[in-house]
């Protein structure tokens, strides 16, 4: 092994270098002064995010532990972009005195989350997968568990790290029998040694419980609402759009590459979940009363909707998948992103504060009506064209009632996206909630945003880039 | 190889391991015993990698590497857990499970 | 010839909602106004012009060319399917050129007059250029996706508009529920256009609708309930155009959006954006003439359905403007039935020919009488007919329009309408009788209910008004005079030489057979209407009165008067109109609300799953990987 293929391990090191300064840079500082790492953090992600679309080659480590190609740079790039929006968006939060002591424990475990799904997602073998998880989940339940004198924010830690101890075992449980039909742990082994037997598909059911977990599908998602409720707004955000995101990402090349020919099992699975998903989802998200369990409920649902590309095992399936998450993560984050400058600035995050909101902080309002707009499907948002996609994904295989199902919870979906915007607009209130200054990090993030929600729809060489890139990739 | 013993049944030691934690997550109160109700989950996967490796595939050692990753990874999962029980039992004054449900519907 | 140029007619309006939608706030209100209806007038000339240029180009083989005038591919799926942007020229395109871009011309001349002093002006009008802008790229567009696009984003823009005066909570109730309902329809178009994108491989329409193409002939077979792919994925098509043109049961937005600002009702509700849905069903002819009869039947039915039932309700209703808004569906239901009963090329696309003419026709006289209705609540600050009467002597300019309006919508001859609706009913003559009477009685229905309309606000006793009603300004009553100008002559065009389901101009004449009935029909409605309404309305009074001084009264005119108030207002009224308007209201109505209920009941019922607690929690998890091993192991087995 070389020492320049260690370059192929760009994104992971990068990130891993950026954690390590966070280290020095809090010995070197003064306990009082530790904020001022802040604009040097967020700056050097950007950058980041930038040296990681550079070009980079393809190629295979540890042999075949880590597999890198033009497609898996480009996931690690869509989860980046989150992360950039959401460092930006976290920036006046920490900022609070009493965070003070804890801002250098928030980049590094954030940052090792992220390294976590970057090594997940270019894992060739389950060992890789398993520790990327773990490494994606443990610090987790770490930043979930970060306003240490809330209640609810250690009990959403609590919940959050013990539901995914089981659900990693039940997974590793699958895992272990996989193993023991296969005799192996790595990917291309497994797939020529899979078989139809019925032992095969329990394990094959462990693993798709597991990962359904990590990307909350029904029935597997009661952890979700809680832990988004308790948790910061930003790390709600982060579990919301990137964690999710990148379970998707391995979730469906491990499905595709690996289990491709046991399709016949989880497709019946994918299409009976998605099913259950939108659906309850949907259900819950109409009562919600607090923003954060709201677009907890919403991204349930949202998660329903990227299984229909999931049920197309092809180039285009994968290709509508990944759109769709980065779309997702532009309407998302800027759905949060209002939320979180508002629980900031006042404490509030119920619906009903949100009251005649358009009165005094106009900006703000037309921001989170884009969003769920966007969200809830409409063009010309970006959410309309992923929707769109998927649907379209999921039609060419035939599956018609599933995508009439589909656009009919969409349709219900915008019952409830409507709600708040409802209440910005039209409801009245005694109280507004004053003006809001926002700061210059949070400006950024939302302009970000904005400009990805109407940018990326548009722009339509993003789709046809990501799509060469799965075409390289093959499935 | 251990003489005597057949691996369908080391197959079963793990399977009622594994039932028992899940048993054990469902139905203790205390939150360490759930902790290790799971670490009863992790350690039965364990028995079944190592015992696959050494009856089946004896010519490579991944299974036993897979375990050995196996209890690193419960030991920080439990370190994190422990931590924040430590703290729940600050902000609750108690560590069962069915008071720790502030957040429902 | 070269068209690129049309691509400026919707850009334009886009330019200036962009425009005022950054600088709202910050330039005068007056000036907004200007910039919007100046970008209006460009791309009105610009459609003019287009117009002329079009209809003047040498036919190939007889038929009028279909042209793109600008092409972009936006999007590659694979090589062979992909998604387009750009510019569809065809007759019919071109003809909702000049019909969108004129309403919308007048409107934004009268809007500037009847919104002055409004807050938000300037947004309105950005409102205004997005709504325009959205229709236009609906009418261009060269393939399904990008009227799908469109199709969403006029509605968006109409959600916008309805809800313009946001402080009004019934104006936003009204904004969600267009919204909402016409989404609902649009599951149906958007399932439609995924089956029919599939089935054909291709979005375009001018591969979809060329009849000697091989879209035409896949999906023949029978797939659900012996119906074709191609005929299920059409009336799933037809289901987003009926959402859009509110046609019976989607229609429970249309009354409701009469909230926004009356000009607003006149460009969107009346004139354009309810007609989207024909023109859907319009650009789709050939594949629902040649390959799915069954849809088109299914066209027609609604059409007449809709056309009827929105005719009755429309009796009984005291708003002036929930009037028009039910005489809107009831037109628009004409429209599907031209449609419906049309056959493919030559004289036996009278029906096809007769829709689009009655299109024009109806965006000209309802912008009409819907201008006209927002001049006289200008002047007497109420919707409401009890609070108007005798307006004639204060409003001589909206009087005489408004009137125009009237007999052409009653198809008085000489009119507008009297031409395109007997072209309708001649169609619907030779393809189905039952269709056919119904739309005579529903012409009789639509003359009553206009002049009931009509002598009630500008005859019968003036109430006691607040403050002298006087007449509107001059840019209110400008566009009025040229659309009452428009409402007489438009029905002059000889509309068969240029409209064709196959673009081959073909001959039409009257048949007397028809025009006669029609003619007879409406005169009787307004007879009636004059009866019962010119004078005050004190039939009752007279019955009571005429039992006293029996004598003093001829028995003849008794008699009919008696006879008369009978069959209107105990029988139709009390029997037929009301019950109608009752389902409508509490019966349709409650049933999307009622499927609004099932929702919320439902996530009531299933709320103790979320319970909080963590070890039900593991429960569900380990019951739903329980479950899915069952089932599969029991597949798996059964296999």
């Amino acid at each position: 092994m070389q020492l320049e293929n260690f370059l192929l391990m760009r994104h992971e090191l990068l990130l891993l270098l950026l954690a390590l300064l966070v280290l020095v840079f809090e010995i070197f500082t003064d306990d009082g002064k530790i904020h001022k790492i802040i604009p040097w953090i967020t700056g050097l992600f950007v950058l980041v995010t930038f040296a990681g679309f550079l070009p980079q080659t393809e190629g295979v480590l540890f042999g075949g532990m880590f597999r890198i190609t033009g497609m898996q740079i480009m996931m690690k790039n869509i989860l980046n972009v989150g992360v950039a929006i959401i460092l930006l968006q976290s920036a006046v939060w920490l900022k609070k005195p009493e965070n003070s002591g804890k801002i250098s424990e928030y980049y590094i475990l954030l940052l090792s989350t992220l390294i976590g799904m970057n090594f997940m997602i270019s894992s060739g073998d389950f060992l890789m997968f398993y520790l990327g998880l773990e490494l994606a989940t443990i610090p987790m339940a770490v930043l979930a568990a970060f306003d240490r004198y809330r209640n609810n924010s250690a009990e959403a830690g609590i919940k959050l790290i013990l539901s995914s101890a089981l659900s990693s075992g039940i997974l590793l449980f699958g895992l272990s029998m996989l193993y023991g039909m296969t005799g192996s742990i790595y990917f291309d082994a497994i797939n020529a040694n899979i078989n139809q037997s019925p032992l095969m598909a329990l394990s094959l059911i462990f693993f798709f419980a597991g990962m359904g977990f990590k990307i909350s599908l029904v029935p597997f998602h009661l952890w979700t609402a809680d832990v988004y409720e308790g948790a910061p707004v930003s790390v709600t955000s982060y579990l919301s759009v990137v964690s999710k995101g990148a379970a998707v990402f391995i979730f469906s090349i491990i499905l595709f590459t690996v289990f491709d020919k046991l399709s016949g099992y989880w497709i019946n699975m994918v299409y009976a979940l998605a099913i259950l998903t939108m659906t309850v989802g949907n259900l819950f998200a109409i009562r919600q009363k607090n923003m954060k369990r709201f677009l907890a409920f919403s991204s349930i649902a949202q998660a329903g909707f990227i299984l229909l590309g999931i049920l197309n095992a092809s180039e285009f399936g994968m290709t509508t998948i990944m759109y769709f998450v980065l779309v997702y993560i532009f309407s998302n984050l800027g759905a949060f992103g209002v939320v979180s400058a508002i629980s900031y600035f006042t404490g509030k995050e119920n619906m009903d504060d949100y009251d005649s909101l358009y009165k005094n902080n106009p900006k703000l309002s037309l921001l989170l009506t884009i969003s769920l707009f966007s969200l809830a499907g409409i063009p010309p948002f970006a959410g309309f064209f992923g929707k769109f996609f998927l649907f379209m994904s999921a039609a060419s295989q035939g599956y018609y009632w599933l995508v009439f199902i589909a656009v009919l919870n969409a349709t219900i979906s915008l019952y409830y996206y409507l709600l708040p915007v409802k209440a910005m607009f039209i409801n009245k209130s005694e109280t507004p909630l004053p003006v809001i200054k926002s700061d210059v990090y949070t400006r950024i993030a939302l302009i970000l945003c904005a400009v990805g929600i109407f940018g990326v729809g548009f722009y339509s060489p993003v789709y046809e880039w990501i799509y060469q890139l799965v075409l390289q990739f093959g499935i | 190889m251990i003489e005597g013993i057949p691996l369908h049944l080391i197959l079963v030691v793990a399977t009622v391991m594994f039932f028992t934690g899940i048993y054990g997550f469902l139905t203790r109160r205390n939150l360490i015993t759930i902790l290790m109700s799971i670490e009863l989950i992790l350690n039965s996967v364990n028995i079944n990698f190592v015992a696959f490796n050494r009856y089946l595939y004896p010519q490579h050692l991944q299974g036993q590497f897979f375990s050995i990753f196996i209890i690193a990874i419960a030991a920080c999962e439990a370190a994190v857990a422990i931590a924040i029980i430590i703290n729940i039992y600050r902000r609750f004054t108690t560590i069962n499970v069915e008071d720790v449900s502030e957040m429902k519907y | 010839m070269n068209f690129t140029y049309t691509v400026l007619i919707p850009l334009i309006p886009l330019f200036t909602f962009l425009f005022l939608g950054l600088a709202s706030g910050r330039i005068k209100p007056q000036l907004g106004g200007l910039i919007g209806t100046t970008g209006l007038f460009i791309s009105w000339i610009l459609s003019l012009m287009t117009v002329f240029k079009y209809f003047s180009l040498e036919k190939v083989d007889g038929a009028y060319q279909q042209i793109i005038g600008y092409n972009m591919v936006w999007l590659n799926f694979s090589d062979k399917l992909h998604i387009d942007m750009g510019v569809f020229i065809d007759p019919i395109s071109v003809m909702m050129l000049f019909v969108v871009t004129t309403v919308s011309f007048l409107v934004h001349v009268y809007s500037l007059g009847y919104m002055k002093g409004e807050t938000g002006f300037v947004r309105f009008y950005s409102f205004l250029s997005l709504f325009s802008f959205s229709m236009l790229g609906l009418v261009l567009a060269t393939n399904i996706f990008q009227m799908y696009m469109f199709w969403e984003l006029v509605g968006v823009s109409s959600f916008l508009l309805i809800g313009f005066y946001y402080q009004k909570p019934s104006a936003v109730a009204a904004s969600k529920k267009a919204f909402i309902v016409t989404r609902f329809a649009d599951l149906g178009f958007l399932i439609g256009i995924l089956l029919l994108s599939f089935n054909t491989g291709t979005f375009d329409f001018l591969e979809l609708t060329n009849p000697q193409g091989a879209a035409m002939q896949t999906g023949s077979g029978a797939w659900l309930l012996g119906l074709s792919t191609m005929t299920w994925s059409l009336i799933f098509v037809f289901m987003g155009g009926a959402g859009k043109s509110a046609m019976f049961p989607l229609h429970i937005w249309l009354p409701d959006a009469m909230e926004g600002p009356t000009p607003v009702s006149a460009l969107i509700h009346a004139a354009t954006m309810v007609v989207a849905g024909v023109y859907l069903v319009a650009r789709l002819f050939p594949v629902y003439a040649l390959s799915a009869p069954v849809g088109l039947e299914i066209v027609a039915w609604v059409g007449a359905t809709s056309s009827l039932f929105a005719a009755i309700i429309a009796t009984t209703q005291f708003d002036i403007k929930r009037v028009l808004a039910y005489s809107t569906m009831s037109q628009i239901g004409y429209m599907m039935v031209g449609l419906g009963v049309s056959g493919y090329g030559g004289h036996d696309g009278l029906g096809y020919m007769a829709s689009m003419f009655h299109l024009t026709t109806h965006a000209m006289f309802k912008a009409l009488l819907f201008l006209g209705a927002g001049s006289i609540i200008h002047a007497v600050h109420s919707n409401v007919m009890n609070e108007m009467g005798g307006l004639r002597k204060y409003m001589p300019i909206t009087h005489i329009t408004f009137l125009i309006a009237c007999l052409t919508i009653a198809g008085i001859p000489g009119l507008s309408g009297f031409f395109s609706k007997d072209e309708i009913l001649a169609a619907a003559y030779h393809h189905n009788k039952a269709i056919f009477f119904i739309q005579m009685f529903v012409a009789g229905l639509t003359a009553f209910y206009m002049f009931r309309l009509y002598f009630r606000v500008f005859w019968n006793k003036e109430p006691h008004y607040h403050h002298t009603p006087h007449e509107s300004p001059l840019t209110m009553t400008i566009p009025l005079m040229m659309l009452a100008f428009a409402s007489i002559f438009i029905g002059y065009i000889p509309f068969s030489d240029y409209i064709s389901s196959d673009f081959k101009p073909f001959e039409t004449h009257i048949e007397g057979i028809i025009a006669i009935p029609s003619v007879l029909v409406g005169l009787i409605g307004i007879a009636i209407a004059w009866v019962m309404y010119k004078k005050d309305s004190d039939l009752p009074d007279r019955v009571s009165h005429g039992f006293r001084f029996f004598h003093r009264w001829a028995f003849n005119k008794f008699y009919i008067d008696e006879v008369y108030l009978f069959i209107t207002h105990k029988f139709v009224f009390n029997r037929i109109s009301t019950p109608i308007a009752w389902f409508d209201r509490h019966v349709i109505d409650a049933t999307m609300d009622g499927i609004g209920w099932i929702t919320v009941s439902t996530s009531r019922l299933i709320k103790p799953l979320q319970s909080g607690q963590l070890q039900k929690y593991g429960f569900v998890f380990l019951s739903g990987v329980i479950i899915m091993a069952l089932v599969l192991l029991y597949a798996a087995f059964a296999a």
